[in-house]
């Protein structure tokens, strides 16, 4: 049975296949800010309940992927400002079973958040997500110029941090 | 390389940033139920389960425990299990204490509504019922003239004799007492003779209150102490140590809540009595100390308009400076009692007024657990109005005598593990108020004599007679997996509580201890309990903790009827160090004083954000680090903002500190609870330890550093997981090699 939303903007969606479709790269995005896979599958979760709740805001249906960005953007934001993760380092030998330990991804995701999180979050949306520096602007809610700066800020931080981590000069 | 902007770094970032990340989670989508899709009852539970628990983990930073309950493990918080199926008829010799409405007591049996003795002196705030089941009470002239005699009365003979007379000072309506803990001794204030707690002239505080301690056998009165300005209200006392507590009444007008405590205790200060000042104003009238007044426990009110908002503050008998609070968020939290036999507390817990929208939550009696837990079980709820309640002196059963609106009085017996109810009569006029319960007290408030040496210690080998108890194996490293069986130790049907201790000579192992998981005994009082033996272990009325050292230690039943010897052989070398400064922590007190001035943890804790007591928490996996666990906590909300945990012995590196997402403190599940999860009737679990290892959610749960979660082992030897959420998975299905 197709789940849909009751009010009336938001039942021409058919959820579930909106979320087989984006579910999955929603996760890969929180996963890469966040650096929590079980955070990033609440989140994105979480993503999809607000935008069950608010899809009658929702103007432009073609743009339903942009505006699920911008909704997890927003919640992957608050998410590192309430956190205030200063490090997360797994200590022990002990990881998930099926996760053979990735040095290089774990500096990508420390030096991530170490980074202003407008920054970080703008970073990942164009370089992994592939979004273009106006998509960012839309997604973010500034300027395409003002996207253009916080990438160029974004890059020169994130590689100093990045390289100070392959230095082992952490934090 | 020419990029998009222009960048050199451009293609490495992007480079970096497109890496893999590797398989995601990705959830089934659950709907909200208000938009008419599937009901949302998974997450909002989850909501729930975070705000109540992280409410209820409000416990001060440097709060401490004192006692070998306070071992750095986990096990030592748990809910002693409470016996199953309890007899909640009436029982003969069991009767209550009747409030005869300003014409004095009197008592009932528990079948008949009927008083059966009568005291017309007002005493109903000044009576005490011994463990043994004896009333004392004072017998006055009218409205309250002297002389004023202290009668005892024994309802198993229904003889009644006077112990003291007093013809210059007062007790009557003002003279509070407590029983020894054996039952032996009275601990009574009295007043000079110009106070007056009731009749004209009152209130007119004492010039002086003396506090003194009454030996029955000899007719002995000692007058320990005595304070002016307020009446004395004893709380306890152990003639065995003779250690005696009391707080004040009065001080500044009638119903104030006091600040002040007392503590007679002449292994420390010899010939008089400390005065202390609480963290918190207490209601003296809700002072309560456990049947072997080792701890206190009390209620906080406070105005927070429109509601009154109670709290519960326990402390260590003997320091009350390390109190600390139990508080449920949007909840009153108060009337503490402990249950008779145990250090498990109860309280009364109701929603706060007015709440938008309004709550239809019921108030209910629930059980807190022993002091240092933040554990949380609903026994009984209610309807809204007067509810007063006690335990039946056996500790076997809840009393309630609660009221409706037209003062229509019921009583209700409850099962503190089952809930399950029974009413007794109540007279007539359906108006009758009962107070507290006579009769005979729980065997285990019947303490044999402290051994210096153990009395029934055997190796293993073929099963013993009855009393007695074996450790298998005798010796073995730190780490070690060991049995422990008694036969005749503990009180059938009930929690068998053992510690691992060494408290100095013969012993030769750290001064210290902790309280394994207590296995519930079988109607022999039989009981088989298994743990592991732990890197750390807790002081000892703060005296020693730290690293488990070779040497001897003990397993001793409490109440030390048995005990058996074990031998650590061999324990990690390294000091056990911690955190970014490398700062010591061998113990709770050691992490809650060093933690705040750490680096990386004076950070989270800017804009007076406070710790939670630390947890100790031993890793599963071998050659994983065992951890310390810190919650951060919200100073107003009393929620946690994140976990830190801090790897013991990280071999002089820095690293291993990790930060949580905001959620419960620790775990969400009481170890009770997880017990009960992981048992069967026919395969009970006997051991229970929180420990950390990652899991992947996949496979049943999820657990990390910073969500560790409980190990289950049933008596045939097969382990469960019980992870936060609450559902026991076989350990060979997250681990085959277990």
């Amino acid at each position: 049975m197709k789940r849909t939303a009751s009010s009336s903007a938001a039942a021409d969606f058919d959820w579930d296949e909106l979320y087989g479709r984006h579910a999955e790269e929603l996760v890969r995005f929180m996963v890469k800010v966040l650096g929590d896979r079980e955070r990033a599958a609440d989140l994105v979760h979480d993503t999809f309940v607000r935008a069950m709740r608010s899809a009658h805001q929702l103007r432009d249906r073609s743009a339903v992927r942009a505006w699920l960005y911008r909704i997890a953007a927003n919640l992957a934001r608050n998410e590192l400002r309430r956190r205030k993760l200063i490090s997360f380092l797994p200590f022990g030998e002990e990881r998930g079973p099926d996760d053979a330990f990735d040095a290089e991804a774990a500096q990508v995701h420390q030096a991530l958040r170490s980074i202003p999180v407008d920054q970080a979050i703008a970073l990942v949306l164009h370089y992994q997500r592939g979004f273009s520096r106006a998509e960012v602007a839309e997604l973010t809610g500034i300027s395409e110029e003002g996207a253009k700066s916080r990438l160029a800020r974004g890059r020169a931080n994130f590689m100093a941090a990045y390289r100070r981590l392959e230095r082992g000069l952490a934090r | 390389m020419t990029t998009r902007d222009g960048d050199p770094d451009d293609d490495l970032v992007g480079s970096l940033l497109r890496r893999s990340d590797g398989p995601v989670v990705v959830r089934p989508l659950r709907a909200p139920a208000a938009r008419g899709g599937p009901p949302f009852a998974g997450i909002l539970a989850a909501t729930l389960v975070v705000v109540v628990v992280a409410g209820v983990a409000g416990v001060a930073l440097n709060a401490r425990r004192h006692d070998v309950a306070g071992a750095p493990s986990p096990s030592g918080a748990a809910i002693q299990t409470s016996p199953s199926g309890a007899n909640l008829a009436a029982q003969a010799g069991r009767g209550f204490v009747v409030n005869l409405g300003g014409h004095g007591i009197g008592i009932r049996t528990e079948a008949d509504a009927t008083p059966y003795f009568q005291v017309t002196s007002r005493t109903l705030l000044s009576y005490a019922v011994s463990p043994d089941g004896k009333l004392a009470y004072w017998q006055t002239g009218p409205d309250d003239a002297l002389p004023h005699a202290l009668h005892v009365y024994d309802p198993a003979t229904r003889t009644d004799r006077t112990v003291l007379t007093l013809t210059d000072e007062r007790g009557g309506s003002s003279g509070f007492m407590v029983w020894s803990t054996d039952g032996g001794g009275l601990a009574i204030g009295t007043s000079d003779s110009g106070s007056a707690f009731e009749g004209q002239r009152a209130p007119s505080r004492p010039t002086v209150a003396t506090w003194s301690l009454l030996d029955l056998a000899s007719g002995t009165r000692r007058k320990i102490s005595t304070i002016s300005g307020a009446w004395v209200m004893p709380v306890s006392w152990d003639r065995q140590t003779d250690i005696a507590t009391a707080t004040e009444y009065g001080r500044d007008g009638p119903g104030t809540p006091t600040r002040l405590f007392y503590v007679w205790n002449p292994q420390r200060a010899v010939g008089k009595a400390t005065q202390f000042v609480l963290p918190a104003a207490i209601e003296p009238f809700t002072a309560r100390a456990d049947s072997e007044a080792k701890y206190v426990a009390a209620t906080e009110s406070l105005q927070c308009a429109p509601s009154l908002c109670q709290s519960v503050w326990i402390w260590p008998a003997t320091d009350p400076t390390t109190a600390s609070a139990r508080r449920i968020a949007g909840h009153s939290l108060g009337a503490p009692a402990f249950r008779p036999g145990t250090t498990d507390l109860f309280a009364r817990m109701a929603p706060l007024c007015c709440t938008a929208p309004p709550t239809t939550e019921l108030p209910a009696i629930v059980e807190l657990g022993p002091p240092g837990s933040s554990a949380l079980r609903t026994v009984y709820t209610y309807s809204p109005g007067d509810a007063n309640f006690f335990f039946r002196s056996d500790g076997g059963a809840i009393v309630v005598n609660n009221g409706d609106l037209n003062n229509r009085k019921g009583i209700t017996v409850v099962d503190p593990t089952t809930g399950t109810t029974i009413l007794l009569p109540v007279d007539r006029d359906g108006v009758q108020d009962v107070q507290g319960s006579i009769g005979p007290g729980p065997i285990r408030s019947t303490r044999s004599p402290a051994p210096s040496t153990p009395t029934n210690s055997v190796g293993c080998g073929s099963a013993p007679s009855s009393p007695a108890m074996r450790v298998c194996p005798s010796s073995g490293p730190v780490g070690s997996t060991v049995t422990l069986e008694g036969w005749g130790c503990a009180p059938p049907n009930s929690a068998a509580d053992f510690v691992f201790v060494s408290d100095g000579p013969p012993y030769t192992g750290a001064f210290g201890g902790f309280a394994p998981y207590a296995p519930a005994s079988d109607g022999d009082g039989h009981f088989v309990a298994r743990f592991r033996i732990p890197s750390l272990i807790g002081d000892l009325h703060g005296q020693g903790g730290g690293l488990t050292t070779p040497g001897t230690y003990r397993l001793l039943t409490k109440p030390p009827a048995c005990s058996a010897d074990f031998t650590v052989t061999a324990s990690p070398a390294q000091a056990p160090v911690t955190g970014t400064g490398q700062w010591i922590a061998r113990t709770t007190a050691d992490v809650a004083q060093n933690a705040p001035t750490d680096p990386f943890i004076a950070d989270l804790l800017r804009g007076g954000k406070m710790l939670a007591t630390p947890v100790f928490v031993p890793a599963l996996m071998p050659g994983s680090y065992d951890e310390w666990l810190l919650s951060v906590l919200d100073p107003i909300s009393h929620q946690t903002v994140s976990t830190v945990a801090l790897p013991i012995f990280p071999g002089g590196t820095t690293r291993g500190q990790a930060n949580a997402v905001v959620g419960p403190a620790y775990v969400a599940i009481a170890p009770v609870d997880a017990a009960q999860r992981a048992s069967m009737s026919t395969d009970p679990v006997i051991g229970l330890e929180l420990v950390w290892a990652v899991v992947d959610p996949s496979q049943g749960g999820r657990a990390s550093e910073v969500q560790p979660f409980y190990v289950a082992t049933r008596r045939s030897g097969t382990q469960f997981y019980v992870f936060d959420n609450s559902y026991p998975v076989a350990a060979n299905t997250v681990h085959p090699s277990r």
